[in-house]
């Protein structure tokens, strides 16, 4: 029905509804230039809500997935570099091996070497009961006893087999230790075992024949293979450590891709919603004057006093 | 011929006409502001007068009404449109509510203390006899269950607010079906004796009006100009009485509304009192029940993955969430059952105390991505995302709708007041008029009065 007489009453409520529109949209913009964000409540963009609560879900796994990462990088870094100081040591016992196999150096050296070879024992036994954050690194999944002791002149394993894998995303997992017999009593390549032959063989001058020195050769055989088990779990270790690098690199490219995808839906196109802004503002200034006009308006009244 | 005191009272007559019609317009304009006033008008006619022989002479003038300018069609359509406009105010008043409690995007909400709770699993996984990450997975359990309760909490809120509304609702109907009753009366009254009951029927309108807000009406004038009410096919006003709505709660806490004993749920299709009825018994169950599920999964997997684990005391994992009681619900009750740290069952079964083993707790972790078959076939977290999407779509509903709603409203009111609205112009405009007519008449009765005083002075000579 189209409106052919016009009373005060009609113009109010036009002016006053469109100031409120206007205003309402200026309150939107502005407030998606203050807060950055486009989406508040679920109702401002119900398509998609569902689809933004699942990136930022992914993105918290992938939060986590990194934080695991994080983790196990630092308790195999940490095992690196205690199997760098197991290596270190056990180049001097090579060293100071093949120096008493020589059939120069006497018996009394020989002693001094096993008395040294014992210390530097005692120093492995040591790294090989390192803990981490509390927990013994090489004692598989057990938390207590530790997991070498020395009895009776030999060295017992307590850890078990078990191996920690951690997730490092979605059905991917990474080991992040090796079991101690594994890297140190390994079968027919113990360190410990041939560290204590060695010592026996330095310290025991009159052995029956074979001479000592021959003795001292065995045992140093024994050694060497014992220590190329070790260099393998060190490689292993650095393996596992790789793996967990590559993880990182995966995740922090999953990383930026959600958050990206995220700010699309979430976040405020800033250059537009200050355009829009200023738009808006330019309108409510020409309502509020059109609507000053509108109010004002003189009427008869005004004319015949 | 009339003699001159005929004259008089010609002149007379006028002079009361003509105040009438000032007064009317002066009462346009003192109810310019005025809201639901329709603009009224002097109807004058002539008054007969003598039959002379040279022909007739009429006798002044009469004001034989005064008038309202309204249009019944558009006055029907308005109540109309109010119910609707009723109706869309509260759904979006309450969906705004229970937006509210969903408001997920700021990141303190359900799904993002469920979140917080798989990755405790999965932080603990990482050193499984860390005494601090077995308290954070307690505490990120705790958080989880208060979450969710407050969100049940605040959706039954909800719900018994709509309930009270309800009943608070229909008193005010009840209180202006007996106001419209009774100004029935009143216009009828009016009416008999010829007078346009426009101040009454005014008032009955906006009456009407505010009652179209509250529930679906249709009204109908008779021919004394009383409005019967209807309710779908059921009365409520009927000449001079009115039959109350009663709200009572039977067998529970929520009421239900009937007229003479017979529940008319189905006869209330629209206004306040249906959107009322929509949410109480429509959105916020369909939500409540969502969430339920939800819970009462959560508990029965997770509790699951726990029990095949072993805890720090070499006890196999007992419950990890406390079993909904009987009949309760799981939302409302949702609790973590374990207190002590070392009974969180993170190694696997058969393991021994104190085990460092982190096979359950990767396990509990991983229930994060599993589908669940329990809610179709969803993760817990999409799940949930999705019944925030459908609140947040309601909400978006809801507000669209009263926007435009608000605008349909704004034009047919606009269209009323086109017809009955005062214009200020008009109004000056008529008491010029009125004016120079009293002006004219109060010279006319003037000179006939000299003229009366003449022939006084003339028989007194």
């Amino acid at each position: 029905m189209p409106i052919d007489r016009t009373v005060p009453a009609v113009s109010h409520r036009d002016f006053l509804e469109n100031l409120n529109a206007t205003r309402l949209r200026l309150n939107q913009e502005a407030r998606a230039v203050s807060s950055g964000r486009r989406l508040h409540d679920p109702s401002d963009d119900p398509a998609n809500i569902a689809r933004l609560l699942q990136l930022k879900d992914s993105l918290a796994g992938v939060e986590q997935y990194g934080r695991n990462v994080a983790s196990g990088r630092a308790l195999l870094s940490f095992t690196d570099s205690v199997l760098d100081s197991v290596v270190n040591q056990m180049n001097v016992v090579i060293q100071r091996g093949t120096q008493a196999a020589t059939g120069t150096t006497t018996a009394q050296a020989r002693a001094v070497i096993g008395d040294e070879i014992t210390a530097i024992r005692d120093q492995l036994l040591g790294l090989a009961n390192s803990t981490f954050q509390g927990n013994y690194i090489f004692s598989g999944t057990r938390t207590d006893p530790r997991p070498f002791t020395l009895s009776g002149g030999g060295v017992t394993y307590q850890g078990n087999l078990g191996v920690t894998l951690i997730d490092v995303g979605p059905g991917v997992t990474g080991p992040t230790n090796l079991p101690g017999s594994q890297v140190f009593t390994a079968n027919g390549a113990s360190l410990f075992g041939s560290l204590q032959g060695l010592i026996t063989a330095l310290r025991t001058p009159s052995a029956p024949p074979p001479d000592q020195g021959t003795q001292i050769s065995t045992a140093m055989t024994q050694v060497a293979q014992a220590f190329d088990q070790v260099r393998n779990s060190r490689s292993t270790i650095g393996g596992y450590l790789g793996s967990f690098e590559r993880a990182k690199t995966v995740l922090d490219g999953q990383r930026f891709q959600l958050i990206s995808s995220a700010s699309a839906i979430e976040d405020a196109d800033l250059a537009e919603s200050i355009a829009n802004m200023i738009k808006e503002q330019t309108a409510e200034n020409a309502v509020l004057g059109v609507g000053a006009r509108i109010l004002s308006r003189r009427n008869l009244f005004d004319f015949i006093g | 011929m009339g003699g001159l005191f005929y004259s008089l009272h010609i002149g007379l007559s006028s002079l009361r006409a003509q105040q009438l019609g000032i007064a009317t317009a002066g009462n346009n304009v003192a109810n310019v502001n005025t809201p639901g006033y329709s603009r009224q008008r002097v109807g004058m006619r002539e008054l007969t007068g003598l039959q002379l022989t040279e022909g007739n002479l009429g006798g002044g003038v009469r004001v034989a009404e005064i008038g309202a300018a309204r249009d019944r069609f558009i006055e029907g359509r308005l109540v109309l449109e109010n119910q609707r406009l009723g109706q869309q105010e509260t759904l979006n008043q309450h969906l705004r509510q229970v937006e509210a409690v969903f408001a997920e995007t700021g990141g303190a909400g359900v799904r993002d203390t469920l979140s917080r709770f798989f990755n405790s699993f999965s932080d603990l996984a990482n050193n499984p006899t860390n005494t601090a990450l077995r308290q954070q997975v307690l505490s990120a359990g705790n958080n989880l269950a208060n979450s969710v309760r407050t969100v049940h909490s605040q959706l039954s809120a909800t719900q018994t607010q709509a309930n009270q509304d309800i009943r608070g609702t229909v008193d005010r109907v009840n209180a202006l079906t007996e106001q419209v009753a009774a100004l029935n009366v009143r216009v009828a009254n009016a009416e008999a004796i010829g007078q346009d009951a426009a101040g009454f029927r005014d008032q009955r309108q906006v009456l009407l009006g505010e009652l179209g807000q509250l529930v679906n009406i249709n009204y109908l004038e008779d021919e004394v100009h009383m409005v019967s009410v209807h309710i779908g096919g059921r009365s409520i006003v009927e000449k001079n009485k009115s039959t109350a709505l009663t709200a009572a709660a039977v067998g529970g806490p929520n009421y239900a509304v009937s007229l003479n004993g017979v529940d008319i749920r189905s006869e209330i299709t629209s206004g306040r009192l249906n959107g009322l009825f929509q949410v109480r018994d429509t959105y916020v169950p369909g939500y409540l029940q969502s969430l339920e599920a939800f819970a009462s999964t959560l508990i029965a997997q997770v509790n699951a993955v726990h029990a095949g684990g072993t805890d720090l005391t070499g006890a196999g994992g007992g419950n990890f969430f406390t079993p909904t009681p009987a009949g309760a619900s799981a939302a409302q009750t949702l609790s973590v059952a374990v207190t002590a740290t070392d009974r969180i069952a993170a190694a696997a079964a058969g393991q021994p105390a104190r085990s460092g083993d982190n096979t359950n707790a990767r396990a509990l972790a991983a229930l994060a991505t599993t589908r669940q078959a329990g809610l179709g076939s969803a993760t817990f977290s999409d799940y949930y995302g999705s019944l925030v999407a459908r609140v947040g779509g309601h909400a978006r509903e809801a507000a669209d709708g009263l926007r435009t709603q608000r605008q349909v409203v704004r034009q047919v009111q606009n269209q009323r007041d086109s017809v009955s609205g005062v214009s200020l112009d008009e109004e000056m405009a008529s008491l010029i008029q009125f004016q120079k007519a009293y002006e004219a008449s109060a010279r006319y009765v003037s000179i006939v009065n000299s003229l009366t005083e003449e022939t006084m002075r003339l028989l007194g000579r």
